[in-house]
């Protein structure tokens, strides 16, 4: 006895049995892009180490004088500001 | 495996704040690195951003998340200035890059300067998730706080920017060099900026 195939409200196509295994073509099916850790998760593929190497030679850069100058303020100046 | 790099603890008094901004001191200056690309530029752009801070420390609440805090006012100084002067910085960054492009190195060893170069032509966005996530492994949440942003955002954008930077560099996601018919591409398309 062939297989019934008409409309149901659980699988409206027409013509398809609703467990052929193959479910709706692509979009479905298709792989989500891999989600990339923060750095302490993944660090050893060459985008992170090198992101990571840019800021290793910035961090190992001295502190310009001008910079710590202002730290040493800290505390002296008020005021406010819209980008705080 | 380790987690994301966590907030450092909250300083609660001046000198703790003080020790905690000498602390983020080369991070912020990497990130205003990361947006502006000169380094003298991205100097100054982290001393108005302290100066502002300073200015504004009564507001600072003890206790909370002080890098967020300081990266957010970085973020803010430098997209306020960004406006004032849209056309001259636009004009000059695209220029800068355009002097700095070249075929990057095909041998499946990213150069530093090389990569420096493609990452210069990302887009604001892009470049300030990278530096933040990618860099110093920040977590999404904090990231996206800094940004201003949710956190799914955020995480499209690193994944977007991965993969432009990749394009960029003509490796793929682990670093292997694309086939050559990618690497033939005139030098124009591959360092293509926004």
């Amino acid at each position: 006895m062939p297989p019934d195939h008409t409309l149901t409200k659980e699988w409206p196509m027409a013509g398809r049995p609703p467990d052929s295994g193959e479910g709706p073509p692509d979009r479905a099916k298709r792989k989500r892009p891999a989600e990339f850790s923060p750095a302490g998760r993944r660090g050893d593929d060459p985008i992170t180490r090198n992101l990571k190497r840019v800021y290793e030679q910035v961090a190992a850069e001295p502190i310009p004088p001008d910079l710590m100058k202002l730290l040493d303020q800290l505390g002296d100046r008020n005021g406010e500001d819209d980008d705080v | 495996m380790s987690e994301p790099r966590k907030a450092p603890p909250a300083p609660q008094t001046q000198v703790e704040i003080r020790q905690a901004l000498v602390e983020l001191m080369p991070n912020l200056r990497a990130f205003a690195r990361s947006l502006c690309s000169n380094p003298a530029r991205a100097d100054d752009l982290v001393q108005d951003a302290l100066v502002k801070a300073l200015a504004n420390i009564e507001r600072f609440e003890p206790g909370t998340n002080l890098r967020a805090w300081m990266f957010t006012i970085l973020r803010n100084t430098y997209y306020s200035d960004l406006r004032k002067k849209r056309r001259e910085v636009e004009d000059s960054e695209g220029q800068h890059a355009a002097r700095l492009a070249d075929a990057p190195n095909q041998h499946g060893v990213v150069d530093l300067e090389d990569f420096k170069v493609a990452f210069s032509k990302l887009n604001n966005d892009h470049r300030e998730v990278l530096t933040l996530v990618g860099a110093f492994g920040l977590p999404y949440e904090e990231a996206a706080e800094i940004c201003g942003c949710a956190v799914g955002t955020v995480k499209s954008r690193v994944n977007r920017a991965r993969k432009r930077l990749a394009e960029l560099l003509g490796i793929d996601s682990d670093g292997a060099p694309l086939g050559e018919e990618v690497r033939s591409l005139p030098q124009g398309v591959i360092a293509g900026s926004w």
